[in-house]
């Protein structure tokens, strides 16, 4: 039978002495019998009193067990008073101490006059046997104000429902006999009745009670409505017995509870005194309140902002404390609480949180196939001894709940956990201690759990590929991204509320992104979306602080974008550093294909080529829709160059998009700043200011977008990064720059060469920016859409069997058997400049120079090579045109060739020129170049003055460099729309004929492009005549002349059909979205195309 | 050719009980002349067969009638018709040994051996030849003597009185036969030393043998090794062009087949347990072939970025390996981690290790491992493997 049952059955069933029938006679001493419960009321109808004659001794009264206990108080040699007082001192503690406890208490009334008149056959007789045998009133406390005898109303008490008592006239509080459970924080009630309280009483409590105690005693002596002064000073004695025992006397200042027990009423003042609990004086300092510390500084959303109590019913063992004195908060210790996380949020819910070890340890712990499986993680490294299973080694996870992150920092972890591998006689386990630190505790208080190393909690799969970015603490940076491979077999990271999701899906790969405001120091794993445990990450590397700003020079090119970065030492090329930690040792082949493909890979390669870096994005995992700006990582991300050679000419891999499809231009920008500035916030920086250079070839709206983007980026940045992020404010029109006069900074500034004639050629993969210097002033420039593509590029496009020819056939293994296809391949032109790039010079140095050689020439080779010099011969003779218009315009003070600084990508071509695998000064193709310019002036001056070339040796980085350099101050009108480009030879627009030395200035109300054409071919004709004519002059035997490559009488049909589809191209345009190009510059190209073909067609 | 020699031995070997016979029927001067041959034909560089066996066939007659059935058939089963047949067996033979030999490559160690055994069986037959010779000589001689004898033994008792020249003479002769006699004693002598002499040389031919039968085995070795190489360059040349099973690379090359199916075999068996690991998803199978993991090296990436033609190289790590290294048949070869395979089927690196041929197949496929070979500590790639990947 339960407790419960036992409760119901005295409740119901009461027990009588056993009695002759039918009722009277006595009976053994101790001899009890279960009777019905109506049984009361027949006891009591057969009750007969004679209060006059004779006094029944035979029966007890019903009021016994009240006046047993005024015996105890006023009779010190009453036998059983020790044990009587006792419960009555245990009963006081319980009215004295619920609210402390957290319990309810309350109060029902009963009058005995009520109930006499109930028809209830229990209830009615019942209440008229005690209201007849009631006590006398005469030593009672209190009077009650009717005059009625006190014994006849009384207060049943209940605390959480439990009857404890009720309230007697006589000694205060008459004790329950029979408790049928404990009352919950209160052991003195555990023995079925109330017993001595004191050694289960905290201090604070103890000083509580002594403390009420001492509050009703001194207003019972004081009552106003006080009776008998003998029983309130028995009474009043009684209770400094109490105290003493609780303080040794010692008592201060009762703080009693705010609130009232509810039906206890003000009057009799005695009975009032019960309504209020104590409160506690001077709370005693919690134990357990948990110490946080990052997160209490930088809190996480999730982070509480209450107290956050440590429940662990073990704490007197591991403190050496009593349960009573370990206060967990406020009033509430261990001991009164029992231990009971529940009860402790029932008292404090709604002011701490509460924490056992069963909220911080998983039940189970998850093993990971290998040893030391995480990367980037202290967990491994934290381990004493190597767990195994089935003979081989594996990796636990830390088997801390997710609710753990809000508390505590990865880096808080490292220091406060201890894993360490023990062996049983059933096995390994691993036993972990998390070192917990409490409020005002020296010694962190220990919590540990040890975990059997189970096989069937191996996760036996590959593991997954997980990457953190960027690895820059969380003072310094605002937008973390966790990237994770997603399957549905294994392990998978999960996010926590505070983070936001992306997926990206290609064929069977899933992978999902995380981004989030705080660095990510724990990461959540789960298998089948059942939580598994953590990774706990290193913590970021701390800042250099060598730096505050950064000046960061971007040169977006077509095959390259190159930057230069000025930390406060000038300008400089910088290696990024990625950022990117993986925290797995996932395959690294498949890590890296995943990191490539779909995020940032942990390392730019080549490592000390990098930047530049390709222009290249990708959009795996993201249908397209046209038009549409991709997201950046989980639409579209940088392609950086890889290892894996096939890896530019994948399907999703967008290139070109300087100049077409703009929506890339963002995602790539942007992700490059990124990580430019999170280098920076590395080092320490907390501003970013950007210098950008575009081509003038941009039409007005292309520059006006660029502009734009720049703008909307550098707000961006500034959100994503908390660096101050701005374009440089003295860096050039609108913010921005031309390549062109970057490019000239480069030469003039960085170089200090001198710009007081001087003609600078940035020769790029698509366009060529050519500027006019005079006494360190910009007299012109522009950029024409003809460069390192053209010169040298599509010539082999048309020619894929030349490129196996050139260069080794592993490389080119790829595109053997589909010519076709290469030539229709859109990121050829990229895949191409990286072959150059890292090949050029090993072939020019050794397998040009004997294919040149006089004995030993290719012809080929040497078509090939004199096809590049035509090329760009041209650009020089459009120089010669430039510089004979301004001439013209007598803006020109010397009218004389100008020495030419030439650089850009494009231009380490002039190398393939010479025979010797240099271009250097006074080489063939430097006369030639000269005496072109020479000849498409015509100057009187003729030969007078150098007009040298000055090649870079420094591709790519002159636009980048040159737009943070600062030095002599160049000036000039910047805005290349006010720049209106030298026509070259005649062009028709619109019925407007511009002749070769005029500005092709539109008319304003000219909106679009209806007719576009060139009127002849004159200029174009002189060049190849003066080309011929310089090769001959200058007894080159190095370069064939135009008319050994092909019939020149024959040539001029098929030019003059590919000037007509170029033209065709440009009809029908929006002047605004019409991308300039000299007259000149198209013949050039339909020239050198006609050319590339014929010569194509001849091998 | 001395291989060659050696086959013939075996091959000719004659049953016991022929060579009885054959014993019985050995004529001492056909033999002297068949050895005369032999000599010649040793001394001048021809190519006959000198085998003893085959100076024993040389000198069987036509097999009697009363031959048993037994030694019948076995004569019509091991022996050519006669000694012409045996020599043009013995010359095919020879011929076809020769092109073995010179196709696996070893023809100046069988020169080398060939002529070592030549002079030891001319030695030996020479030797033989002597023996009987002098045997010969000895009889011829016992039976001079008698006749000498019995000559003087009538010129006493009948004709004492013919005249005392003819004892002189007799006398003479008998010393001169006495001589003769002593000498032939002498000869027998040497004869005996020469025999010891012979029978030490036979010891040192069987050493000889037992050495060169082992670097038979060794050039089976570098020759199947180089079938391997020939093979593999096969494949990738195949690969290149329509990419065929490295199967059908090997039945188009022009090399033994049986030497080809040995490579093939190891190959195949090694694919055949990878593909079974990887049908089942069976882990620990996969790590019971391999005995390293392995990754490219990070300036090997870097090399390959730089679209380098240098040989990929690996390096052993702990974990997260993408491919293991299998030893079989004294070589070493890599294939990918499951996961790498798998990943295969969408994308395929060009990192210098595998090609890759599309096949009408739903995932990537594990064709031909790469072969790598230890260089200083790290594992550089050698021959290239093949992966079918879906079309």
């Amino acid at each position: 039978m339960t407790t419960n049952d036992s409760s119901a059955n005295i409740l119901h069933h009461p027990w009588f002495p056993k009695t002759d029938p039918p009722l009277g006679g006595g009976s053994r001493s101790g001899d009890w019998l279960i009777r019905e419960q109506r049984m009361l009321g027949t006891i009591a109808e057969s009750l007969v009193y004679e209060v006059a004659s004779s006094r029944v001794n035979s029966l007890p009264s019903p009021w016994s067990r009240a006046l047993q206990f005024e015996q105890a108080v006023i009779n010190e040699r009453y036998p059983t008073r020790d044990d009587l007082l006792s419960e009555l001192f245990g009963s006081l503690a319980t009215v004295a101490l619920w609210e402390m406890v957290g319990l309810k208490m309350d109060a029902e009334r009963v009058a005995l006059t009520d109930h006499t008149i109930s028809p209830d056959e229990a209830v009615g007789p019942f209440a008229r046997s005690l209201y007849l045998s009631r006590p006398s009133g005469e030593k009672t406390l209190y009077n009650l104000a009717d005059g009625s005898n006190p014994w006849e109303v009384v207060y049943v008490l209940k605390v959480d429902n439990l009857v404890i008592g009720f309230t007697s006239p006589a000694t205060l509080l008459c004790p329950a006999v029979h408790l049928p459970q404990a009352i919950p924080g209160m052991k003195w009630t555990a023995g079925g009745h109330f017993s001595e309280p004191t050694t289960f009483l905290s201090s604070q409590q103890k000083q509580a009670f002594a403390d009420w105690l001492s509050h009703v005693r001194r207003e019972i002596l004081i009552a106003p409505d006080r009776n008998s002064q003998p029983m309130a000073a028995q009474l009043a004695k009684t209770f400094d017995e109490f105290i003493h025992k609780l303080t040794g006397g010692k008592i201060g200042n009762p703080i009693l509870s705010d609130t009232t027990v509810a039906n206890l009423p003000p009057r009799p003042r005695a009975i009032s005194l019960l309504s209020r609990a104590a409160k506690g004086g001077d709370k005693e300092a919690s134990l357990a309140t948990l110490q946080l510390r990052d997160r209490q500084k930088r809190p996480l959303p999730q982070t509480p902002n209450r107290p956050v109590i440590l429940l662990d019913p073990d704490m007197p063992n591991r403190l050496g404390i009593l349960a009573t004195e370990i206060t967990l908060y406020k009033a509430a210790t261990l001991e009164s609480v029992g231990g009971d996380k529940r009860r402790l949020e029932t008292l404090y819910g709604a002011e701490i949180e509460v924490l056992t070890p069963e909220d911080i340890f998983l039940p189970e712990l998850h093993l990971l196939p290998g040893e030391g499986a995480l990367a980037n993680s202290w967990l491994s490294k934290k381990i004493e001894g190597k767990p195994i299973v089935n003979g081989s080694a594996v990796t636990p996870l830390l088997p801390l709940k997710e609710c753990i992150r809000n508390l505590f920092s990865s880096e808080e972890l490292s220091r406060q956990c201890t894993l360490s591998l023990v062996t049983t006689g059933g096995g390994m386990e691993l036993k972990v201690t998390l070192m917990l630190p409490l409020e005002g505790q020296q010694s962190p208080y220990q919590i540990t759990k040890t975990y059997p190393i189970k096989e069937t909690n191996l996760i036996d799969e590959d593991l997954p590929v997980i990457a953190l970015w960027p690895n820059i603490s969380d003072l310094n940076w605002k937008h973390y991204v966790v990237f994770a491979e997603d399957r549905s077999v294994g392990l998978t990271v999960d996010g926590f509320p505070d983070y936001e999701l992306n997926t990206g899906r290609e064929g069977q790969e899933t992978v999902k992104y995380f981004t989030c405001e705080r660095f990510p120091d724990l990461i959540k794993l789960t298998e089948r979306s059942q939580y598994r445990g953590l990774i706990p990450v290193n913590p970021p590397p701390p800042n250099s602080n060598s730096s505050s700003k950064w000046s960061v020079g971007i040169d977006f090119g077509t095959s390259f974008t190159n930057f230069f970065i000025n930390e406060g030492s000038g300008p400089a090329p910088k290696t990024l550093e990625t950022r990117v930690i993986p925290l797995t040792l996932a395959r690294r082949e498949f890590q890296l294909n995943l990191l490539y493909k779909y995020f940032i890979p942990e390392t730019l390669l080549p490592k000390d080529a990098n930047p530049p870096t390709s222009t290249a994005l990708n959009t795996y995992g993201w249908r397209e829709i046209p038009g549409t700006v991709p997201d950046l990582f989980h639409q579209a991300r940088v392609q950086w160059p890889s290892s894996n050679a096939n890896a530019l000419s994948g399907p999703s891999v967008r290139t070109g998009f300087k100049w077409h499809q703009f929506q890339y231009q963002r995602p790539f920008l942007k992700e490059l700043a990124l990580l430019i500035s999170s280098n920076a916030a590395a080092a320490g920086a907390t501003a970013v200011e950007w210098a950008v250079s575009y081509p003038s070839a941009f039409s007005p709206n292309e520059s006006r977008d660029y502009k734009g983007l720049w703008k909307d980026l550098c707000t961006e940045l500034s959100s994503l990064t908390g660096l101050q992020q701005g374009i440089m404010a003295d860096s050039g029109e609108g913010g921005l720059q031309t390549e062109a006069v970057a490019f000239a900074n480069f030469f003039g500034n960085y170089r200090a060469s001198l710009m007081v004639h001087t003609a600078c050629l940035d020769v790029g993969g698509g366009t060529t920016d050519i500027s006019i210097w005079q006494d360190n002033t910009l007299l012109h420039q522009v950029s024409v859409p003809f460069a390192g593509r053209d010169i040298c590029t599509k010539v082999l496009q048309a020619k894929p069997s030349f490129i196996r020819f050139l260069f080794a056939s592993q490389l080119t293994d790829d595109f053997a058997d589909n010519e076709a296809k290469l030539r229709q391949d859109s990121n050829f032109n990229s895949w191409l400049d990286n072959c150059l790039r890292y090949h050029s010079q090993e072939m020019l140095t050794n397998r040009m120079k004997s294919y040149r050689r006089r004995q030993t020439r290719n012809k080929q080779v040497f078509d090939f090579v004199s096809l590049m010099a035509i090329s760009f011969g041209g650009l020089y003779h459009y120089l010669g045109l430039i510089l004979k218009a301004l001439a013209k315009e007598e803006r020109l003070r010397k009218q004389a060739a100008m020495p030419v600084y030439i650089g850009g990508n494009g231009a380490r071509f002039l190398h393939w020129l010479d025979a010797s695998g240099a271009f250097i000064k006074e080489c063939d193709g430097d006369r030639l170049f000269d005496t072109l310019q020479r000849q498409s002036t015509g100057f009187a001056s003729g030969s007078k003055g150098s007009a040298g070339t000055t090649l870079s040796d420094a591709f790519k980085d002159e636009t980048a460099c040159g737009l943070i350099s600062k030095g002599m101050n160049l000036q000039g009108n910047f805005d290349p729309q006010d720049e209106v480009m030298i026509a070259g030879e005649q062009m028709i627009i619109n019925g407007l004929v511009f002749n070769s030395l005029d500005r092709v200035i539109m008319p304003p109300e000219m909106d679009s492009v209806e007719s576009f054409a060139l009127g002849s071919l004159d200029e174009l004709k002189q060049f190849v005549r003066n080309y011929d004519d310089a090769i001959a002059y200058l007894g080159i035997q190095t370069l064939l002349p135009i008319r050994k490559l092909t019939a020149i009488d024959s040539l001029w049909d098929d030019v003059e059909t590919q000037v007509r589809a170029i033209c065709l191209d440009s009809i029908n345009k929006e002047i605004d979205n019409w991308e300039r190009e000299p007259g000149f510059i198209i013949g050039l190209r339909a020239l050198t195309t006609t050319l590339a073909k014929k010569w194509a067609e001849q091998y | 050719m001395g291989g060659a020699v050696l086959m013939n031995y075996r091959l000719l070997r004659l049953p016991n009980a022929l060579r009885k016979q054959t014993r019985m029927h050995r004529s001492p001067v056909r033999r002297l002349s068949n050895v005369t041959v032999s000599l010649l034909a040793s001394l001048l560089g021809f190519s006959l067969p000198v085998s003893a066996e085959w100076i024993a066939w040389s000198t069987i007659p036509p097999i009697p009638q009363t031959s048993t059935p037994q030694s019948e058939a076995l004569t019509q089963k091991k022996q050519p018709e006669n000694p012409s047949a045996a020599a043009a067996a013995t010359t095919t033979l020879q011929h076809q040994d020769k092109v073995q030999s010179q196709k696996t490559g070893d023809g100046k160690n069988h020169d080398k051996s060939k002529s070592i055994n030549d002079s030891l069986l001319a030695t030996v037959s020479s030797l033989e030849r002597s023996g009987y010779v002098f045997f010969s000589l000895v009889f011829l001689l016992l039976f001079l003597l008698a006749i000498l004898s019995w000559l003087t033994y009538q010129a006493s008792t009948s004709a004492k009185s013919t005249g005392n020249f003819l004892r002189k003479d007799l006398s003479a002769l008998k010393n001169d036969l006495l001589k003769l006699v002593e000498s032939a004693n002498k000869q027998a002598l040497i004869l005996e030393q020469t025999r010891h002499h012979v029978a030490n040389l036979t010891k040192g031919l069987a050493t000889h043998e037992s050495t060169i039968y082992s670097l038979r085995q060794r050039l089976r070795d570098q020759d199947e090794r180089l079938l391997g190489l020939q093979a593999s360059y096969q494949a990738k040349l195949q690969t290149l062009k329509q990419a065929p099973s490295p199967a059908l690379v090997q039945v188009e090359a022009s090399q033994p087949i049986d030497k080809q199916q040995t490579l093939e075999d190891v190959i195949a068996s090694l694919v055949e347990e990878y593909q079974t690991a990887f049908f089942h998803g069976d882990r620990s199978a996969l790590r019971n072939m391999s005995s390293d993991q392995l990754n490219i090296t990070q300036s090997s990436e870097d090399s390959l970025v730089k679209n380098s033609v240098l040989p990929t190289l690996l390096e052993i790590v702990q974990n997260g390996g993408s491919y293991l290294l299998i030893r079989r048949d004294n070589r070493h070869w890599l294939v990918p981690e499951f996961q790498i395979l798998t990943s295969f089927t969408t994308t395929q690196p060009a990192k210098g290790i595998f090609n890759y041929h599309r096949e009408n197949i739903s995932t990537a496929d594990l064709r031909w491992p790469a072969e790598v070979r230890d260089v200083g500590g790290l594992w550089e790639v050698v021959n290239m493997g093949l992966i079918a990947v879906p079309t």
